[in-house]
């Protein structure tokens, strides 16, 4: 019974944030990692971690931090995945006629895994206290770091 | 573009901002999986090598005399695969508790990308160590084998085979490591050089 109660809300969080999971995985995506494969690990760690989730932080923080941390981790090589459940035809990010963010995925493909997890969190317009406490970096270092990606990103979709 | 204006349009994105569900059942489907994470499984194995790395050790040392059959044995060399063995279990147990201390929802992402990356840069080394050390040994073995069986005629002969094939082995195995596993590697080793100017920019900041 308390199985199946925390299995729907759990349910009900995966419904609620959804978009979330969806944003930072298809930042992480590429030609041998689909999103879908993302999603699904994303949501089975969100899982494991659920029952010991006591609310220290906002459900959003404890989603992009499980949810980074689980794209930033995951190497392709020597995992034969599990069966991965579809999900893309189901949710849409963005408009694939809309140049501006397909610029922008053209541009996040060139950064580093941490430099991806930055920048998205910048886009998210989180406090940069959050973002330094899921990083793990300084709130200095975060402002520093945010510069230099932006600098990147305008000389590369200058290019 | 600007990044500011990036920034103003990702946000402005309606599709992104529409709720959108997914079904129940999918969800439930990828539970299933679970257990099944990449972490999960990396886990198991790193275990799976911390118990099983003596014994396969033992196992080949007592089964080691099949291989001997032309009579003669040369104990010390199975010996030192197990001594190998023994020597590479600290390894074993380092790695496996590097990865069983990752806690994705309480640790922040460069702390779990330093730990994952140091586990995956030390396997690809000692893969490719593995490998040459391996090739060089069962050439050695090869050697023993038919000195054993065929006499001194042939013992030259042999004697350069094994020589041609442990410098090959040395020059050809880490380059074709590498060509094999280039992506992989190189993956690795940009999340490396990434982490270290984080790293780099962290202790400015304290300086």
């Amino acid at each position: 019974m308390e199985k199946k109660l925390l299995e729907a809300d759990f349910l009900q969080m995966i419904q609620e944030y959804n978009r979330i999971i969806y944003k930072v995985t298809s930042f992480y995506a590429d030609q041998n990692t689909t999103i879908d494969d993302l999603f699904q690990e994303v949501v089975l760690n969100l899982w494991k971690a659920f029952p010991n989730y006591r609310k220290e932080s906002l459900v959003s923080t404890w989603i992009y931090r499980i949810a980074l941390n689980t794209c930033v981790s995951y190497f392709r090589k020597n995992i034969r995945r599990p069966k991965c459940v579809a999900i893309t035809p189901e949710i849409k990010v963005y408009a694939e006629d809309n140049e501006p963010i397909t610029t922008l995925y053209a541009c996040i493909d060139q950064l580093g895994k941490l430099e991806r997890a930055l920048i998205l969190l910048w886009l998210e317009d989180r406090p940069h206290k959050e973002i330094s406490d899921i990083m793990g970096i300084t709130v200095t270092n975060v402002s520093t770091k945010i510069n230099r990606i932006k600098e990147k990103i305008k000389q590369m979709s200058k290019t | 573009m600007e990044p500011e204006e990036i920034k103003k349009m990702w946000q402005e994105n309606v599709l992104i901002e529409e709720k959108q569900q997914i079904s129940d059942l999918k969800i439930n489907e990828m539970l299933k999986n679970q257990g099944k994470s990449a972490l999960a499984k990396l886990i198991k194995t790193a275990n799976f090598y911390r118990f099983a790395i003596i014994p396969l050790g033992l196992l080949f040392c007592l089964l080691s005399h099949l291989f001997f059959v032309a009579g003669g044995y040369y104990p010390v060399y199975p010996l030192l695969f197990l001594l190998i063995c023994i020597l590479l279990e600290p390894l074993e147990i380092y790695l496996y508790r590097l990865l069983k201390g990752i806690d994705f929802s309480t640790m922040p992402v460069k702390e779990v990308s330093e730990r994952i990356l140091k586990y995956h840069h030390i396997l690809r080394k000692c893969e490719m160590y593995g490998i040459v050390i391996g090739v060089i040994y069962l050439s050695i073995w090869y050697y023993l084998y038919y000195k054993l069986t065929f006499g001194s005629e042939i013992v030259w002969v042999i004697i350069i085979f094994m020589i041609v094939m442990c410098m090959a082995v040395g020059f050809f195995v880490p380059s074709a490591y590498k060509k094999l596993y280039y992506r992989h590697i190189n993956q690795i080793n940009e999340s490396l050089r990434e982490l270290k100017e984080f790293d780099e920019s962290n202790d400015n900041e304290y300086e």
